[in-house]
């Protein structure tokens, strides 16, 4: 809003009837200086005086009532408009299906273009984040097979099978496995067995004794080839 | 209450009332005419400037109000309305009667001839009385706005709606109407710029 603008509304900003934007608009003005006390004092005259009733002014006669009221029964009035829009929108939704129904039910027709805009962009929206969530769930389910205690995923490829010591914390599996440069790339399954995978190089049997001889684990064996 | 809550219950209380005159209910009627019967009189004769002719136009929009209420969707407020219907009925009297008045176009740029109060005076009654007088000199369409502004405390979207044309225009009549009030103050000895201290 330009200064121009603000002093336009000056007057129904003292008659109070601004919308609240426009309101602090004007109010910065008049804070800032740019619009000086002089001015809102001379409206503030206007919204003062102009209410007055001047010495030639007549005075209102409530009696004119009693006129009008002896004329009441001689004017017809008009018929009420017809049923409201909403009773008409639901009626059509019977006849014309579905959509014309959910149409109705938003009063879409009778709804300001601006307003159709918001929603369309909305429902454009929603059906976008549907999508992106879908789409996240789906990556999501292709690695349930691939639990990681590091939080790195593996391959997939599993090179040893374990099955922990019931009561083992997790610190001593982080443990054991570090010390043997293992990581859980699934597990653990229905009977608690977890997949590990080893580096390429590692040597199979030497690993499996060392986890072998851990306390933290019950069983070690060769992950089955697919 | 705060003043828009007040305002909302106003506005319902307005539209329940005409709906009833709507069907028929003369108490309502009644009532409607309690509150708004001298708003439109007085509008009316700020119009038109005859008492008589004011009261007459005071009975011709009541009997509207009654014909149409059915009619009333509650698009506006039931005040805007009811000024709107007063104004139209008001100016349909003047070009029956062939009232005086004087076109926008014809407007007097010039001030008043005359001084009503003392020059230089700073009395803030002062300052008001030399301004009614000045008002009465305004165009139908610039005191108008003045009117609907001050007296009946519309929005300008408001008047826009009650005279009929576009918001920018009751901006303009109303810059107008303002730079005019005070070229005639001026001119009848009377320093508005002033009514700071006088107040």
């Amino acid at each position: 809003m330009t200064r121009q603008e603000a002093e336009e509304l000056l007057p129904w900003f003292v008659n109070g009837t601004l919308s609240s934007d426009e309101t602090r608009a004007v109010q910065a003005f008049i804070d800032s200086g740019e619009i000086s006390q002089q001015e809102i004092e001379e409206i503030r005259l206007f919204a003062e005086t102009i209410p007055e009733q001047t010495n030639d002014e007549p005075v209102f006669n409530p009696a004119i009532l009693d006129g009008v009221m002896a004329k009441l029964d001689t004017v017809t009035q008009e018929e009420a408009v017809a049923r409201p829009v909403i009773v008409q929108e639901v009626n059509r939704e019977t006849k014309e299906g579905f959509f014309a129904g959910l149409l109705a039910r938003l009063e879409w027709l009778t709804m300001p273009p601006l307003a159709k805009v918001a929603i369309a962009g909305q429902f454009v929206l929603v059906i976008a984040l549907g999508s992106a969530l879908l789409t996240t769930d789906s990556a999501t389910d292709q690695d349930d097979d691939i639990v990681t205690v590091s939080g790195s995923s593996g391959t997939g490829h599993a090179d040893v099978q374990i099955l922990f010591t019931p009561g083992v914390t997790e610190a001593d599996i982080r443990t054991l496995l570090v010390s043997v440069d293992g990581s859980i790339v699934a597990g653990p399954s229905s009977l608690g067995i977890y997949q590990i995978d080893l580096p390429e190089e590692t040597d199979m049997t030497l690993v499996s004794d060392l986890l072998r001889a851990s306390p933290a684990t019950q069983m070690v064996q060769p992950a089955p080839k697919y | 209450m705060s003043e828009v809550a007040q305002e909302n219950l106003e506005t319902n209380e307005d539209f329940d009332l005409v709906a009833l005159v709507g069907e028929g209910d003369k108490k309502a009627f009644e009532q409607l005419f309690a509150k708004y019967g001298e708003r439109v009189f007085r509008y009316a004769y700020r119009l038109i400037s005859d008492h008589e002719k004011a009261e007459e136009v005071t009975n011709d929009v009541m009997l509207e109000i009654w014909k149409h209420a059915p009619k009333f969707e509650g698009r506006s407020r039931v005040s805007t309305w009811i000024l709107g219907i007063t104004r139209h009925v008001a100016l349909n009297a003047v070009r029956r009667k062939e009232f005086v008045t004087v076109d926008i176009d014809d407007a007097p740029e010039a001030p008043a001839e005359e001084s009503v109060t003392p020059p230089g005076s700073r009395d803030r009654e002062t300052l008001k009385q030399g301004l009614k007088t000045a008002i009465a000199k305004l165009s139908p369409e610039h005191r108008d706005v003045v009117e609907l502004t001050f007296f009946h405390g519309c929005s300008y979207p408001e008047i826009a709606e009650i005279v009929q044309c576009p918001t920018n225009t009751v901006k303009t009549r109303m810059h107008h109407a303002k730079k005019q009030l005070m070229g005639f103050m001026v001119e009848a000895g009377l320093d508005p710029s002033v009514v700071e201290l006088a107040s």
